[in-house]
């Protein structure tokens, strides 16, 4: 190849017409996919239909702050970065959808000139009375304008539905706001990681806040969980795992391995770095096998089972591929999505894979993609994958990338997408390839069999 | 053919042209050039402490607080727990094997702060103590309070001068009517706690290292250090500095919560308790749970052993006189004659170059020189925002190496260089190591650097699954 690059340079004409043939080979192939993919969706098979709710604000973006909760109302946590985050509440009795919290407002870090609490990435959580937790952050939401030691830290919040209050339960840490959330509802404890790696343990009745240490280098493990026993887990690379004992309140790095496979690509093939391919995507707890099962963030999106239980530091079990159908068998898939969702009572794992395609220089997420999206669902009683199709809403609208997911009481599968809008006016972004005016919706899939 | 194989085919083919002409595309525009290579600007490498996962120091004992260079080269270091009932331990890098290999923990003992030093046959000294990396809960209110079990242990008779800057009727009062009186105040809340904390501690030991006979065995992470304890200095107390005379024969340290200056005599094997450096109690921060005390002892050419003191003083020990003496210097240091403060910078650590001139560093994140012989202190800078200059050692080219920071989760330490002949500092931003896919790390937290006697630079990170860094100027 260097031979023929050397000769070619010496043959400025050649150039131009290898450049006319790779312009028109390059269309050729954006109108075949363009027609496949016309296909597919004027075809009920591989289709997956789901309903979409409009959310009462503008925020852009969302990772995983979604949760259904007991009581089956549904909490979303969005992102305006730069701004402020949002936290709404839809109720599926009535199908009303309504915010419950500017969190810039609720802090009182508006009219301040300072940067606001602009995200919410963790998973929101429950304890036993229902009452609902949440955790907010900055870390480099910006504006990148705005004098950066001016954001205050983030806060732990709770949120009573009886009430319909929510509560500022105290700072983190000054400058420093956790990614995942964990709770302990047996001794009132959440447990929290900042962008720099340090664990954060919050007592709610006290409404303090201790470091635990650190157990993340560069990029942070964006999920943990709390076992039966109180126990915390997360991940770190290369495929490690630490655990936070809560009888001696202490993190201790176990030797055990969660699935990896060094021979994916990494998130970029520029600058290779040890990052969130190398940790687990998400995880969630299952209370009635007492494992948590995860999906891991490079590797294909491995689905996994990991009993803490099993031997002296647990057992893991390889159970599926969760990446988009189209990248099965190859090495270059986009890292994992948040959307890992469990249905316990139904013995189902729900996961909506990115489709983004994979970007040797660029480290990017799944919004934005134009690429059609899958749901799949695994069944952990007969241990089979099936991709439930392409999502489409039932209005027939494209349904593109999707963060955060949770499952409700009565199996219905929540996701925060983003859908396209057939008026412009109600776009929050746009598509990268194709200009499509998009913005993030609740979607929700009701499964036939439930 | 069906039309689904034709299909399938059509596809192919397309995208084997495709991929040739992307490839083609490429490398006749010449944007293969552009893609951007992995760039290192930091020389920088770690070590772990010890073979991962058979021998390695565990994390929560691993934060370096303790670093030196010994004469035949080889670098030793003391670790601290981040977190109560962990063990300190001792460690070697040699450049020979390039490896960290840990000496054996020190058991029951919970840090080594600035507390290493060589003596003139060749043996190394630990001083121990409890970690002060190691939190503990402060109280809002009194003893008594139902929010608070601690015990009150307040010397109420000594109390007015512990804390003079109080006015004289409330320390009247505080005499006369003791806890009633007293706790309503946030600083005596706050010493009550730390005393809490040492309530039941013996005192912090002094233990000798002989290398000659201990470096060769390789120990699994619950080994022992083979050390001989040579007792407590002053009981009730971590050993929270350490240094050596010049001629290698005299100890010189300061002691954790009380502030004592001891001495310990090689040639005798006693010590000696010349008493506290500082009779009041004061917290200037940046952390809260520490009383201010000087961390760094330092002796000039002549054999004076030199640390700040009340009000942010350079003083001395005499040997000549056995005495604690005022240069009458201060050490920079922030104040703010609006907000009635009485509280001070103390030193963190001092290093000496080659002529002999003394660079120190504050708590107030101060770079500052200390000529012995001229009796000069020149405020050379302070670096940050961010509060403590950590630690600092001199370059073989007079350089001085530094770390700046307080030991913040939100906003990491960064390395500094500050250059005699040029004056002003470099920024070499936050270490980070990267060896990627094998290794990568970014350090946070350090408390220790010495330079070795080839002139690399170690770092001792100081953090929950630390690392002994180093930096090739």
């Amino acid at each position: 190849m260097l031979v023929r690059y050397q000769t070619m340079k010496r043959i400025d004409k050649k150039q131009g017409f290898y450049c006319l043939l790779n312009t028109l080979v390059i269309l050729l192939l954006a109108f075949s996919f363009v027609l496949c993919d016309n296909a597919v969706a004027k075809s009920k098979k591989g289709i997956c239909l789901v309903e979409s709710v409009a959310y009462p604000g503008k925020d852009p973006t969302m990772w995983d702050g979604l949760y259904a909760a007991k009581d089956g109302k549904v909490y979303s946590a969005l992102i305006t970065e730069g701004g402020s985050a949002h936290i709404y509440l839809y109720d599926p009795k009535d199908r009303s959808h309504r915010m419950i919290s500017d969190v810039a407002d609720l802090l009182g870090e508006r009219g301040q000139g300072i940067r606001p609490s602009s995200k919410i990435h963790c998973q929101p959580v429950e304890d036993d009375d229902g009452n609902i937790y949440f955790v907010t952050l900055n870390n480099g939401s910006g504006p990148a304008n705005v004098d950066f030691a001016s954001w205050r830290g983030g806060h732990w919040l709770k949120y009573d539905p009886h009430k319909d209050k929510m509560e500022d339960l105290g700072l983190v840490a000054w400058g420093d706001g956790p990614y995942p959330l964990a709770i302990d509802t047996k001794r009132m404890h959440l447990f929290g990681i900042g962008f720099t790696g340090y664990l954060y343990r919050g007592d709610i009745k006290n409404k303090t806040t201790k470091v635990l240490g650190r157990v993340n280098n560069r990029d942070i493990c964006r999920s943990i969980f709390r076992d039966d026993e109180g126990n915390v887990y997360g991940s770190f690379p290369i495929a490690r795992i630490w655990k936070y004992d809560a009888e001696t309140e202490k993190v201790y790095d176990l030797s055990i391995r969660m699935p990896y496979d060094p021979t994916y690509y990494p998130s970029r093939l520029t600058n290779p770095a040890i990052d969130r391919t190398h940790e687990w995507r998400k995880i969630v707890w299952d209370p009635v096998d007492k494992v948590a099962y995860g999906v891991t963030g490079g590797s294909g999106s491995i689905l996994f089972k990991y009993d803490p239980h099993d031997g002296p530091e647990g057992k893991i079990t390889e159970l599926t591929k969760l990446c988009d159908p189209k990248f099965r068998g190859s090495k270059n898939v986009p890292y994992s999505t948040l959307t890992l969702s469990l249905d316990s009572k139904r013995r189902k794992i729900y996961f909506a894979p990115s489709a983004r395609k994979y970007a040797i220089e660029r480290y990017i997420e799944t919004f934005g993609s134009d690429a059609p999206h899958y749901l799949l669902v695994y069944d952990l009683k007969t241990h089979k994958r099936t991709d439930l199709g392409v999502m489409r809403t039932t209005d027939g609208r494209r349904v593109f990338g999707c963060e955060g997911g949770s499952v409700g009481p009565d199996g219905t599968v929540y996701l925060c997408g983003q859908i396209e809008m057939k008026d412009p006016k109600n776009a929050t972004r746009h598509t990268r390839t194709e200009n499509a005016p998009i913005a993030l919706r609740l979607i929700m899939y009701k499964p036939k069999d439930n | 053919m069906t039309s689904c194989k034709r299909r399938a085919l059509t596809i192919t083919i397309i995208a084997v042209l495709c991929l040739l002409a992307i490839e083609t595309a490429v490398f006749a525009n010449g944007a293969g050039k552009n893609v951007k290579k992995i760039k290192h600007s930091h020389r920088t490498d770690l070590r772990n402490l010890g073979y991962p996962l058979i021998n390695e120091i565990p994390a929560n004992s691993s934060a370096i607080t303790s670093l030196i260079t010994a004469s035949d080269g080889k670098i030793y270091g003391g670790t601290s727990g981040i977190c109560e009932g962990e063990d300190a331990y001792f460690f070697i890098f040699d450049p020979v094997i390039n490896k960290v290999r840990h000496l054996g923990k020190i058991k029951g003992q919970g840090g080594i702060h600035h507390a290493v030093v060589e003596d003139k046959n060749g043996y190394i000294y630990i001083g121990t103590g409890k970690s002060i990396l190691e939190e503990f809960e402060m109280h809002q209110w009194e003893p008594g309070h139902p929010s608070n079990p601690t015990e009150d242990l307040i010397d109420w008779d000594k109390v007015d001068i512990r804390f003079p800057s109080y006015g004289d009727h409330i320390r009247y009062e505080w005499k006369q009517l003791k806890g009633i009186m007293g706790y309503q105040y946030i600083d005596l809340i706050l010493w009550n706690d730390i005393k809490n904390h040492f309530k039941d501690y013996p005192g912090g030991h002094l233990y000798r290292y002989n290398p000659k006979e201990s470096n060769r065995e390789v120990k699994l992470s619950d080994m022992d250090c083979e050390t001989e304890d040579l007792g407590i200095p002053v009981a009730g107390n971590s050993i929270y500095t350490l240094t050596i005379s010049p001629k290698g024969d005299v100890i010189y340290g300061l002691t954790y919560p009380d502030g004592h200056f001891f001495i310990y005599d090689i040639g005798s094997k006693k010590f000696k308790d010349i008493g506290p450096i500082q009779k009041e109690i004061t917290f200037h921060g940046p952390e809260r749970h520490w009383r201010s005390l000087p961390r760094a002892i330092i002796c000039d050419d002549s054999g004076r052993a030199y640390t700040s003191a009340g009000r942010g003083v350079l003083v001395y020990y005499c040997p000549e006189s056995g005495k604690i003496v005022s240069t009458g210097l201060k050490i920079p240091g922030d104040s703010y004659p609006a907000h009635g403060h009485t509280d001070y910078a103390v030193v963190e650590y001092f290093a000496k170059d080659d002529s002999g001139l003394i660079y120190g560093g504050s708590s107030d994140g101060y770079l500052f020189s200390f000529d012995p012989e001229a009796m000069e202190v020149i405020n050379l800078g302070r670096l940050r925002e961010s509060r403590r200059l950590r630690c600092l050692t001199v370059a073989k080219d007079g350089k001085v190496y530094l770390i700046a920071g307080e030991r913040l989760t939100s906003r990491p330490c960064k390395l500094y260089c500050y250059d005699p002949q040029t004056g002003g500092f470099e920024d070499l931003k936050i270490l980070a190591v990267d060896r990627s896919p094998y290794y990568l790390w970014r350090g946070y937290q350090f408390d220790s650097m010495t330079t070795g006697i080839d002139g690399t630079i170690y770092l001792g990170e100081s953090d929950r699954r630390s690392h002994l860094f180093i930096y090739i100027p």
